[in-house]
């Protein structure tokens, strides 16, 4: 049996990978903060979660996209709430405040996954040993 | 894995372009009494820094550059200084289209947006080392 045979740790790891995406789009929108008609982009955060509430319905859904390639989601345009006069959208408060919140989501899902580890070893210990 | 190497790439890239606008804000500061060496001739003119996304064609992201720089096409002010080597027939001389201020105005925001370049390395840095945490138990 493998690691990502078990659902918990395969939830997790989706969380991981999309936390790292999302971080990723985020370093975009922050090093074109000053480009000329830039619109920031972000990640489908809802969409996301209706995914992982279907995997978690079905339970073996996400087995065929997990191994092999990486996964990527769908970016989509994101303004935020300011555009200056040469067109960009980017308010860098608005994108570092995003950015500690993925940080934040990804510690947790990070923790989970430890502790999830540590449940998995605590079972194989042999009784005493 | 390769998304965390592809944020620090994509700040990397954003701190550049950041201190390339600063290397050209300052030539604009250091030229703003610049004026030319022969009567009625034209002084220097403001650089203004233009970025854009790049391609990169290894990592296939789309990076941050400033690739040109335009000339900003504001009127020269004229001053009277009859005396003045490079003044015309008039006794104008001609002196660049620089304004400090708004040289300072772009030199806060490139040192803003460098700054959060900064916090995402920072950022992701962490999220790594966390990710490695998992090999220490």
């Amino acid at each position: 049996m493998r690691p990502d045979h078990v659902p918990v740790l395969n939830l997790l790891r989706e969380t991981l990978g999309f936390q790292n995406q999302r971080q990723s789009v985020i370093a975009d929108n922050v090093a074109n903060a000053n480009t000329p008609g830039y619109t920031p982009k972000d990640l489908d955060q809802a969409a996301f979660h209706r995914e992982l509430q279907a995997q978690l319905r079905s339970g073996t859904a996400a087995l065929e996209t997990a191994r092999g390639e990486r996964r990527t989601w769908q970016t989509e345009d994101r303004p935020d709430t300011e555009t200056t006069v040469n067109g960009n959208s980017v308010v860098l408060e608005e994108q570092m405040i995003k950015a500690a919140e993925t940080r934040q989501s990804y510690e947790t899902a990070l923790s989970l996954y430890q502790k999830s580890l540590g449940m998995l070893r605590m079972a194989v210990r042999t009784p005493g040993g | 894995m390769s998304h965390t190497n592809d944020t620090l790439e994509i700040a990397a890239a954003g701190l550049a372009a950041q201190r390339a606008r600063m290397r050209v804000i300052s030539e604009n500061i250091a030229n703003a009494q610049s004026v030319s060496s022969e009567p009625g001739g034209d002084p220097y003119r403001r650089q203004v820094p233009v970025f854009d996304a790049e391609l990169d064609k290894y990592t296939g992201l789309n990076l941050v550059q400033m690739n040109e720089v335009h000339e900003d096409q504001s009127d020269f002010q004229l001053r009277y200084e009859p005396g003045h080597p490079a003044a015309d027939l008039e006794g104008y001389v001609k002196y660049p289209n620089v304004q400090t201020l708004v040289e300072m105005m772009d030199m806060r925001e490139a040192m803003r947006t460098y700054e959060a370049n900064l916090n995402m390395i920072d950022n992701t840095r962490r999220m790594m080392e966390r990710t490695l945490d998992l090999l220490r138990r």
